[in-house]
């Protein structure tokens, strides 16, 4: 498959992506040649079943995996032989993580939270960061909830938190993996409507997803099985 | 940062209260033992300075000696060929900074001892005669010294006459006899009850002047007369406030090299005391090392524990090391997350330790006599120690900690 995707200002640009994993003394192939050009402002969804490889390939994207052979260019910069220091800062600055289970520290409460990416930042005071956690999470409609304890909110709260985590540092492009997973279709909705919001505000969003129904809110959808693209779908 | 980095590691610990303390127990046990031994040896070290300083440090000592100064301290007593001549004295009183200067008749044992021949009928014994000293005495029988033996040969004999000595068979028979002392009659007028080193406490026996324990005593004249015809084996001088000994008695040993060029042995400084406090000082230091050694075996094994539970720690919180790498904390940040956690827990650890020894010392103190001593620099070491401690043992935990692949870690 060639290179899919308008010509808009490209974001990330992958180039003949192959991942390799050990598998005892073979080498297990699950990414496969792969292209793809995400421009600013898109809302992509991933489809695929699972092994088909899309997990993988949102890890690459967001700094968490190496490749094992092709380029990456992120933000026209190539980005393919990153240190690990250098991955941490790009995944600080550059990207907001969704994940399925929330992934919340237990230890710290909602707005410590919010405002770890702030921490590990370094950029701002104590205070600027506590007043962007407050924020953020009026934004997800949290507000009253800053001294909570994690433990005791919703499922769909804690998913609000953790969006209110992944936009504090401004991100450049938001990575969502299953992100209504784990919550019931009404939470869920409201969890896509958010999404869909921040899109519509020009955050450029990945979002890997086993569910038909939300392609709906995406602005173009892959699909992958066996770690290669089947087939897109431009909404 | 830092104060982010100090709320996380009290916020991850509070987590764990129990186990927290439960790990802190080793290093607590390790530094309360470095507390009790250290400040304990401290208050000896400072109880053992005091009374050295209580005997007369402004005072020099110039012998003569057949040895050179041995550094294993071991000596061959050889009978001297020289001693000093009143002559000698009068040469040597004049050096600048010389308050006084007076005989020192010695013995073997130092001090102002002589060494002197009693005979009682046809029974001839040695005794050790010191003047008068005017400090309490205990009497097995007879009296202290009073105005009635001014100007008369007067003696109180210390009762380890009879102790070395079965000639007696009961020293009550000597009291207001005469005695032959270098052909004068002395008039028993006492005699000193026998001393006991048992009931001595070690602040006492510290600040004992030992070379007159077993010493009998005469009057101050009487001791005069007698040292007349004994040969005067040590100078000393007594100096005036500020000056250098080390001038004085180079200048001494100057004039005494000068006029008896013929000697075989040597003058010198005799520095016995010091010597014996230095001996003294040597050996707490050697048992200090020894406790600290164990010591050491015992925060050796409390580390373990902290190593330990570092790891638990880390294992279990993998995902929560994989979320914080996954929104942008570096390795070396999730490395001095669990370097501070394990340092924490080794200083408190270390502080209660510190706390409980210090109590533990004023206890022991309590019963051996010993005030124990709080330095800053035992607070300052035992905290440090505590505190490399966690380092060195957090190290490898923290170190695999950071080194997590975020993903593997997030997702177990």
């Amino acid at each position: 498959m060639e290179e899919i995707g308008e010509k808009k200002e490209p974001l990330v640009v992958l180039k003949n992506i192959n991942k390799y994993f050990p598998a005892g003394k073979e080498k297990l192939h699950v990414l496969k040649n792969l292209n793809l050009t995400i421009y600013q402002g898109e809302f992509i969804m991933v489809m695929g079943k699972s092994g088909s490889g899309k997990t993988t390939l949102m890890n690459i994207i967001g700094f968490l995996d190496r490749i094992s052979e092709g380029s990456y260019f992120f933000n026209q910069q190539d980005v393919s032989k990153l240190t690990e220091n250098k991955k941490s800062e790009f995944r600080n600055e550059y990207f907001g993580f969704i994940f399925q289970q929330f992934f919340l520290i237990n230890s710290l409460n909602v707005i410590q939270n919010v405002k770890l990416p702030c921490v590990y930042e370094k950029k701002k005071s104590g205070r600027e960061q506590n007043e962007l956690g407050k924020k953020y999470l009026a934004a997800v409609g949290l507000g009253d909830k800053a001294k909570s304890k994690v433990t005791e909110l919703s499922g769909g709260q804690q998913q609000r938190v953790a969006i209110a985590r992944s936009l504090i540092n401004d991100p450049l492009l938001i990575m969502a993996d299953e992100p209504t997973g784990a919550l019931d279709s009404e939470t869920g909705t409201e969890v896509m409507e958010m999404l869909k919001k921040l899109n519509q505000h020009g955050k450029t969003i990945v979002m890997v997803t086993h569910d038909k129904d939300l392609t709906r809110y995406a602005t173009r959808v892959v699909y992958m099985k066996d770690g290669r693209f089947l087939e897109e779908a431009i909404q | 940062m830092i104060g982010n980095l100090f709320i996380s590691t009290f916020l991850s610990l509070k987590a764990h209260k129990l186990r927290v303390f439960l790990t802190m127990v080793g290093i607590i046990i390790g530094i309360a033992s470095v507390v009790t031994i250290s400040t304990l040896g401290e208050g000896m070290k400072k109880q053992i300075l005091s009374s050295t300083s209580a005997m007369n440090t402004d005072v020099v000592k110039l012998h003569y000696t057949m040895q050179q100064d041995s550094e294993e301290g071991v000596y061959y007593y050889e009978e001297p060929d020289f001693s000093f001549s009143r002559i000698d004295m009068k040469k040597v009183q004049g050096i600048d900074g010389v308050k006084a200067i007076y005989p020192e008749y010695g013995n073997f044992y130092g001090g102002d001892n002589l060494q002197v021949q009693m005979n009682y009928f046809n029974i001839v014994s040695y005794l050790q005669v010191a003047p008068n000293n005017n400090a309490e005495k205990t009497f097995l029988c007879g009296r202290d010294f009073n105005e009635s033996d001014v100007g008369k040969n007067a003696i109180i004999l210390n009762h380890s006459l009879f102790d070395y000595d079965n000639q007696f068979e009961n020293p009550e028979e000597l009291l207001d006899k005469a005695v032959s002392i270098n052909g004068y009659m002395y008039k028993v007028i006492g005699i000193l009850e026998k001393f006991s080193y048992e009931s001595l406490s070690q602040s006492e026996a510290m600040a004992l002047d030992w070379t007159t324990v077993d010493s009998s005593l005469v009057s101050r004249a009487s001791y005069n007369e007698l040292s007349k015809s004994q040969a005067i084996k040590g100078i000393n001088f007594k100096l005036e406030e500020g000056v250098d000994k080390h001038e004085v008695l180079a200048e001494a040993i100057g004039i005494m090299e000068e006029s008896h060029q013929d000697v075989k042995g040597f003058f010198a400084e005799n520095d016995m005391n010091q010597k014996e406090m230095k001996q003294m000082e040597d050996a707490i230091g050697s048992l200090t090392m020894f406790l600290m050694a164990i010591t050491a075996i015992s925060l050796l094994v409390g580390g373990i524990g902290v190593m330990n539970i570092m790891y638990v720690s880390v294992t279990e919180r993998k995902r929560e090391i994989g979320i914080r790498r996954a929104i942008g904390a570096k390795p070396r940040v999730i490395l001095f997350q669990f370097l501070s956690e394990a340092a924490f827990i080794t200083l408190l650890g270390g502080l209660i330790g510190v706390g409980i020894g210090y109590s533990l010392s004023m206890l022991a103190g309590g019963f051996i006599e010993i005030i124990p001593v709080m330095t800053p620099q035992i607070f300052l070491i035992s905290s440090g120690v505590s505190v490399m401690t966690g380092v060195i043992f957090g190290i490898i935990p923290a170190f695999s900690a950071s080194r997590m692949d975020p993903i593997k870690a997030i997702y177990n």
